[in-house]
Parts: C-alpha cells; sequence; structure tokens
C-alpha cells in the first residue's frame, strides 16, 4: 500500500473504496519497520496523523466531499514549520527552539487538500549542501544503493519517497537541493519558478534564490502536487521546442549524465543546441550569493555560538560573512545579464535539458565527485550544472532517467507560464519509458 | 592550505564584523574565502553589459 501513488490513494479514499486511518498505519509500520536502513525521517507525528485520518475517513462515510488529496500521507523537510514543534532546520541547536504556532502554508495547504502530514524529513545543516550528511542527525542513505549518497540538501525527502515510504514529499530548493537528491535517488522533483509557491513558515537560506518544491514517484502526482500547492491548475499547452545546453551544462557531466540527456534527444529526434554564455559566471555568482546571504543570515547566531554548527557548515556561512559586499553587488549584476539572456533563450525554444547532476550517486566513504578533472568535495559542487538555473528564476523539472545502472536525473527547464506544456511534454516521454522513477528493492 | 592574505584579511574583517573566530575554524573558513575568491574571479571576468540598471534587486 505505500507504494500507491498520491492519486490512486486519493482515489480510492475518495470512493470509500480504502480507509485513510488503513493508509496511514501501515504507512508509518513501514517507516518504523525500514527507515533505519535509510535515516530520511527525523520525527515521525503519529497520533496527530491517525487523528486527521480519521477526520478524512468520516467525511467519506458522511458523504461530504474531500480534497484532491484525501489520504495521502505526506513528510515535509525538517525546515517546514509544524504547528507545535520546533522547526529544527537539520540544527541540533534548534531541537528546543519555541514551536512554531502555526504550520507553513504549503503545509496547510496540503492538509486543506486531505493529505496527512507523516513526520519530517533528514536534511544537510540549514539547508548548506548537496549530501544530506548532517553531524547531529546522521547520513541518508541512497535507497538504491545503501553505501552511496541520497544527495542533499533534501535527502531525507528523496530518500523517503525513492524508498516507497511515502508517494509525497516537500523539500526546498535554493541552488538545487531538490534537483540533486531527485537525480540522485531516480524520482521527480520540481523547482518552481520564483514565488509560484510561497514560502510563508519555511526556515530560510538564501531569500534571493530560496524555492520549496515536492518529490514524488509518478509525474500524475507531481502534478496534482504542484496545482495544490501553487493554487494553479495547469493548462496544456502546445507542442515544445526542445533544446539541450551546451557549453557549461556539457562540461563535467560524467558518461551517464550526458547518455540521459543524448537518449532523451534521441527518442524526439532532434539535435537542437543552446549554448548560454556566462553560465559559469552565473553559478559562480549564485555561489557569492548564497554566501554572502547565509552568512548574514547567520551573523548573530555565528558571533555567539559557532561552535554549536556542523563544523562544515559553520566555515561556509562564517566565509561568507567575511565577504566583501563588492563581490556581493557584482555578483547581483551577472544575476540581472544571466536573466535577460535565459529569457531570449526561450524565445526560440520552451524546453531546455541540462544534467541534474554531473554524475550518479557518489559513494559515502569517498565524498567527492570530479571537477575539472581533480576531486572535488560532492557536498559543495553535486549541484554545479543547478545553481546558474537557480539564478535565472526559472522552473525545472529534475526527471528520472529510465536507462543506466544507478539513478540520474535530467534537468527539464521552461519559462514561467509554460509549465502546463512541460507537464504535457513530460507525461508522454513518462508514458514512452523514457522517464521512470526507480523501483528499489 | 589557505593563503596566507586570506588569513590577514580574515583578521581584519572579522573585527569589523565583531566576530571571534573561534582558532578551531580558522583554517576551514580561510579555506572557503580562497573558494569564494575564485568564484569573485570568474564574476568579474564577466564583460560589462546594458541592462537593468546595477542589477539589484528591486
Amino acid at each position: 500500500m505505500s507504494r500507491m501513488s498520491s492519486v490512486v490513494i486519493a482515489e480510492n479514499v475518495g470512493q470509500g473504496r480504502i480507509s485513510t486511518e488503513e493508509v496511514v498505519r501501515r504507512t508509518l509500520a513501514d517507516i518504523r519497520n525500514r527507515d533505519p536502513h535509510f535515516t530520511a525521517f527525523t520525527r515521525l507525528f503519529e497520533d496527530e496523523a491517525v487523528a486527521a485520518a480519521r477526520v478524512v475517513d468520516a467525511r467519506v462515510a458522511a458523504g461530504g466531499t474531500v480534497g484532491p488529496l484525501a489520504g495521502v500521507p505526506f513528510a515535509v523537510k525538517d525546515l517546514f514549520d509544524v504547528a507545535g514543534y520546533p522547526t529544527t532546520a537539520g540544527a541540533l541547536m534548534r531541537v528546543d527552539a519555541p514551536a512554531a504556532v502555526r504550520d507553513a502554508e504549503v503545509v496547510r495547504r496540503l492538509k486543506a487538500a486531505g493529505a496527512i502530514l507523516i513526520g519530517t524529513l533528514n536534511m544537510d545543516e540549514y539547508a548548506y549542501g548537496f549530501a544530506t550528511v548532517n553531524a547531529h542527525f546522521g547520513t541518508t542513505r541512497n535507497p538504491h544503493d545503501v553505501t552511496r549518497l541520497a544527495g542533499g540538501s533534501s535527502g531525507g525527502s528523496a530518500a523517503a519517497v525513492a524508498a516507497g515510504m511515502v508517494p509525497l514529499t516537500l523539500g526546498s530548493d535554493t541552488n538545487g537541493s531538490i534537483r540533486v537528491p531527485a537525480s540522485l535517488c531516480g524520482v521527480w522533483g520540481l523547482r518552481p519558478g520564483d514565488g509560484a509557491i510561497p514560502l510563508d513558515g519555511v526556515f530560510p537560506f538564501v531569500e534571493a534564490l530560496d524555492t520549496i518544491g515536492p518529490f514524488t514517484r509518478t509525474l500524475g502526482d507531481l502534478r496534482s502536487a504542484y496545482e495544490v500547492l501553487a493554487g494553479v491548475k495547469l493548462s496544456s499547452g502546445g507542442t515544445p521546442r526542445v533544446a539541450r545546453l551546451d557549453g557549461f551544462f556539457a562540461k563535467n557531466a560524467s558518461a551517464e549524465a550526458v547518455a540521459a540527456i543524448d537518449a532523451v534527444m534521441g527518442h524526439i529526434g532532434s539535435d537542437a543546441v543552446v549554448d548560454l554564455p556566462q553560465a559559469e559566471a552565473a553559478r559562480s555568482a549564485a555561489f557569492l550569493i548564497t554566501a554572502a546571504q547565509g552568512g548574514a543570515l547567520h551573523l548573530d547566531t555565528l558571533r555567539t555560538r559557532a561552535m554549536d554548527y556542523d563544523p562544515a557548515v559553520r566555515d561556509r556561512l562564517l566565509a561568507g560573512a567575511l565577504l566583501p559586499s563588492a563581490a556581493y553587488v557584482k555578483a547581483w549584476e551577472v544575476r540581472a545579464q544571466w536573466r535577460v539572456k535565459v529569457a531570449r533563450a526561450f524565445e526560440d525554444y520552451d524546453i531546455l535539458l541540462a544534467p541534474a547532476t554531473p554524475t550518479v550517486a557518489p559513494r559515502i566513504d569517498e565524498g567527492t565527485i570530479l571537477i575539472d578533472g581533480k576531486p572535488a568535495s560532492a557536498r559543495a559542487n553535486l549541484g554545479i550544472h543547478c545553481q546558474a538555473l537557480s539564478l535565472a528564476g526559472v522552473p525545472v523539472v529534475a526527471a528520472p532517467y529510465s536507462g543506466g545502472v544507478l539513478p540520474i536525473g535530467v534537468q527539464c527547464v521552461t519559462a514561467p507560464g509554460r509549465e502546463g506544456m512541460l507537464f504535457d511534454w513530460l507525461e508522454r516521454l513518462e508514458a514512452e519509458g523514457v522517464f521512470t522513477a526507480r523501483e528499489t528493492a | 592550505m589557505a593563503q596566507p592574505e586570506t588569513r590577514e584579511a580574515i583578521d581584519a574583517a572579522t573585527r569589523i564584523l565583531a566576530l571571534a573566530l573561534p582558532e578551531a575554524c580558522r583554517e576551514g573558513v580561510a579555506q572557503n574565502l580562497d573558494l569564494l575568491r575564485s568564484h569573485l574571479a570568474i564574476v568579474e571576468s564577466c564583460p560589462a553589459e546594458d541592462g537593468p540598471p546595477n542589477g539589484l534587486k528591486p
């Protein structure tokens, strides 16, 4: 039952064929039994989940209307406010923080649609990393191979879905923190366009780049979640013009990452290529803005509690706090130029393809990947192909390529307002077997 | 190992911000600043173009 899609659960619950309480109890039992292998969950809300399930069941029994996600168990990265609990943002120093007084707006929207909140999920401390190696809460392991990273910083969100423990989770994506773990865990992940999904009640990281979005095992589930989260009904689009991004986006891509995009382009019979100039500078600008805004956000806490941070996160935040303002201003200038270039590319194309990660999941005991031919920190570099697209503020779906031995994803990038066209195109490719979320043992 | 001038810059910047940098993180911070400096070099190699006024957040 835990591997049923959101759409199937909601349909069966709505028609009274299965009870939400049964779905929730089985989901909780499955998580208790299997999550110790993955370290995806940080907390379970067992009593609240069962109580909420009974409310949905009572409404169905009374012949009332239920929402599009009726009875769907979901979990959230541990930076979304949940009323009555502290929002840890993956930091041990926040375990005793004051409890949130209300749910984050997106948690409220999912609950209003009938979904049942099951628990919170592991992450890199304060979302600063691409690995979900957390000094306090442990390393989230990839359900396809537990010796490998799940990716991050929303690693718990991706692993929980990939392992089939829940059909829907939420994560955040500042520089690639949804797209990277979705790629490595072989599931669907969506970074929305700027402002499409509200951030109220989400622990911040980088105001200029923060977004939140869903992970699912089917594209239909991703669509239904996005429509609830964004409060929109996606309209159908026409036939998209598709090209692959070259230049910086082809550099540092492994054979597996290149093969995935080759397969998509071959399947649709296109050889269109776009080389966006200054992509490398855009990635560096995102790096600098992240460091500066992240450092500024944490400055007061760094003054008083520096030694309470995860050391790897602390040193990055401190360096960001010390960054001269001239560097920050220059990064914003590049951002403005880059956005114009990306907008121009979407005059000729509707969907642009790029690797979601440069490689498949690295082994946990290695912790490095090759960048420019040299070993470099996986934690800092797995999002190398994502960061420039974050700076552009455009919607991106990380789509799980069906080929290869280990999972790898493809970033499918579109212009704001063309999400419906992107989803229609992806549904065709999912039906034709090009993109498929991987089953785990 | 971080660049020597980075260490001097850290001393100056931490004084401005009233940050008492623990000794345990001095080398890690310096290495991260060197990394940020390499990214700044890439950003600064970008030619200036006409565009929205200085690109600051609206």
